[in-house]
């Protein structure tokens, strides 16, 4: 329970501040019992019951402002405290009321005010009630505040109705004068009516009030909650970004033994060849492979790495990766002639590609045979790739959900397809994907016909 | 057991309500005194000029002026009357109650007014003027600085006016019975009209 915040030095501050508001209240508020001892004449002399009832708010304001500012001063003092020694709410409330009746008692003994110790109490007594009901686990002085002053305030009106004379209520000077003056104008119905009229209203505010600090602390535990969920969902799905970089990696691993066994064999043909001409051919050779390679690791490591790759070499190549050996699956490429070299990063563009192949086949079938096209062609400035699928298709509801990580209709790692939309987007392309529940889905890649003399800064 | 725990709280809001309901019929039969009753003098005081003032500088004083007023008597009201107040004064009516606030207003101590109540009783004897205590305060004005106050004043008495509440614990007619001093016990300070007339008509 123990909450060191950097309120804490202020909490002290504001305890000093109240206190020392305290101690000099009785000299600032002289005056105004003055006058309600003027107000209670009037009242007697003229018989108006209005002066009595000037006078009985007045004297609740004013013994209002005393209990007010102990029972905060207090209540800063142990927020205070609780930032160092912690412990629990029943022992904090303990502690307020032994220092708010210690603190009263003193300070009407050495400064001779007057002071209402039962109606003070019961009205401590309803305010800490109300506070736990608020639910607030830290000491937040907002509702204490409000609560404090609606309950601290309609609990004096007990001392000055006529009606609750006989409850050890209004035994102070001002109270019984009011009191006595109102018996004698036999009005005592107008305070004991009035009296109640304050009471019952502003105890339910006070209520209420509470009602309203409890629901906002709900609302917000809620959305605190709500918030660390995000994070650990976030966090989660990172962790499954990097376990996907491990599968590129081990696919580029795989990728990358091609050259290597290239590099292999062409230097054995070098250690036995003889012939100058074939020498210098195995070498040229040899360096292309190491290009190859070169290229395949920019395009890994870094997104912004592009090549210019021929449609027919990067289909060749996505084909090489996808195992379509079940007869039940009928896969079939057109492509359109004449169709300009695209400007990407082969390898990630590739890699999400396949994805997209990988989920067509895996896409569940009504059908006994799975039918998977791939279509490519040119429209105006982009080249289109349409992969389509005679699958069970997405239901409409799902749609907008399938580019979110880790969501995924068919068991898979639901990484698929965030991947392949984050890598069309680098290499400023579009996706779409287009599904009738029943029929089949249609994915289309656009990437941009770039003109190589528009590369001005090639990577 | 879920039962019981159902229960358990209307069962704890009623008996609380009923230990405060108790506590406030215990407490109101305590309050309300209803015993003495009223003795009127046979002979009433002169009332040609009355001297209404205050013993503790209580508001009840404004009450006893009103109603001398409305009773149509001559009176002059001086809270903070002295001796030499006394000139052409018939009767004192001296009305006890202590207000720290309304000393404070005087700009006043306890004993500062102890002190002028004495010095004003003790002219008001030599002078063999009729001396006429009244107390309206109730249980709730009665402390230490009242009871004092109400000694001193009751001490050369020639009649005392009180409320029951106020003499709750026979203090006052025990003060009365010292001097066979005669006393009047009132219900309600509305009552007060009835025992003055008696003593200045």
């Amino acid at each position: 329970m123990s909450i060191k915040t950097a309120q804490s030095p202020k909490y002290m501050r504001c305890f000093l501040i109240l206190l020392a508001l305290a101690v000099i209240l009785p000299e600032l508020t002289e005056t105004y019992f003055f006058d309600i001892i003027v107000q209670i004449r009037q009242s007697i002399h003229s018989g108006d019951s209005g002066f009595l009832i000037l006078a009985a708010m007045a004297s609740c304001i004013l013994y209002t402002i005393p209990n007010l500012l102990f029972y905060l001063s207090f209540e800063c003092l142990l927020a205070y405290v609780n930032s160092r020694i912690a412990f629990s709410l029943k022992v904090h409330n303990l502690i307020l009321g032994f220092c708010f009746v210690l603190g009263k008692t003193a300070w009407s003994t050495l400064l001779h005010q007057p002071s209402e110790l039962v109606t003070s109490l019961v009205a401590l007594w309803i305010t800490l009630g109300l506070v736990y009901l608020t639910k607030h686990k830290a000491r937040i002085m907002m509702p204490r505040i409000f609560i404090g002053f609606q309950v601290f305030f309609f609990s004096q009106w007990l001392n000055v109705m006529p009606i609750f004379a006989g409850l050890r209520t209004g035994t102070s000077d001002i109270p019984i004068s009011i009191k006595i003056a109102s018996d004698y104008l036999q009005n005592t119905y107008i305070l004991n009516s009035i009296g109640f009229a304050f009471i019952v209203p502003m105890f339910l505010s006070s209520f209420m009030t509470a009602m309203i600090f409890r629901m906002y602390m709900t609302n917000l535990s809620i959305a605190e909650e709500n918030y660390q969920r995000a994070i650990a969902l976030e966090t989660m799905q990172n962790k499954i970004m990097d376990n996907r970089i491990y599968q590129e990696i081990n696919a580029l691993a795989h990728d990358l033994k091609t050259p290597l066994a290239t590099i292999r064999g062409l230097s054995s043909l070098l250690a036995l060849a003889k012939d100058v001409d074939k020498i210098e051919t195995y070498g040229n050779r040899i360096d292309q492979a190491v290009v190859k390679m070169s290229e395949m690791i920019s395009s890994f490591l870094y997104g912004t790495s592009r090549q210019w790759i021929e449609v027919s070499a990067l289909i060749s190549y996505i084909r090489a990766q996808i195992p379509v050996e079940d007869e039940h699956i009928q896969f079939t490429t057109a492509i359109e002639d004449n169709i300009p070299a695209l400007y990407v990063n082969k390898i990630r563009v590739a890699r999400a590609l396949v994805n997209l192949i990988e989920n067509a086949i895996l896409a569940p079938c009504v059908t006994n045979e799975k039918v998977i096209k791939l279509n490519i062609f040119k429209a105006l400035e982009d080249v289109v790739i349409v992969i389509q699928d005679n699958g069970m298709g997405i239901a409409e509801v799902d749609l907008n959900k399938i580019w979110q990580i880790g969501y995924s209709t068919n068991n898979t790692t639901g990484l698929g397809l965030p991947f392949a939309k984050q890598t069309i987007d680098e290499n400023e392309g579009t996706i779409q994907i287009e599904s009738q529940y029943g029929i089949g889905t249609q994915v289309i890649v656009k990437l941009p016909i770039i003109e190589k003399g528009e590369i001005t800064c090639p990577a | 057991m879920l039962k019981l725990k159902v229960l358990r709280k209307p069962v704890m809001m009623m008996i609380g309500m009923a230990i405060v309901w108790c506590s406030i019929y215990y407490l109101k039969s305590a309050y309300e005194v209803h015993h003495l009753s009223s003795t009127y003098l046979s002979k009433p005081f002169s009332n040609n000029m009355l001297l209404i003032t205050s013993a503790g500088q209580s508001t009840d004083t404004y009450i006893l002026q009103d109603l001398a007023n409305e009773l149509r008597f001559n009176n002059l009201f001086m809270p903070e009357a002295t001796p030499s107040d006394l000139t052409e004064i018939s009767s004192i009516v001296i009305v006890v109650g202590y207000s720290e606030i309304g000393l404070n207003l005087h700009d006043k101590k306890i004993d500062d007014e102890c002190e002028r109540v004495k010095t004003l009783i003790d002219e008001g004897v030599s002078q063999k003027l009729p001396l006429i205590v009244v107390y309206v305060g109730g249980k709730a004005r009665r402390n230490e600085e009242t009871d004092a106050l109400l000694t001193l004043s009751c001490e050369y008495a020639n009649y005392i006016i009180t409320t029951n509440s106020g003499n709750y614990d026979q203090f006052l007619t025990e003060l009365a019975g010292k001097k066979e001093t005669p006393i009047s016990c009132i219900n309600s300070i509305n009552d007060l009209t009835k025992p003055l007339a008696a003593a200045f008509r």
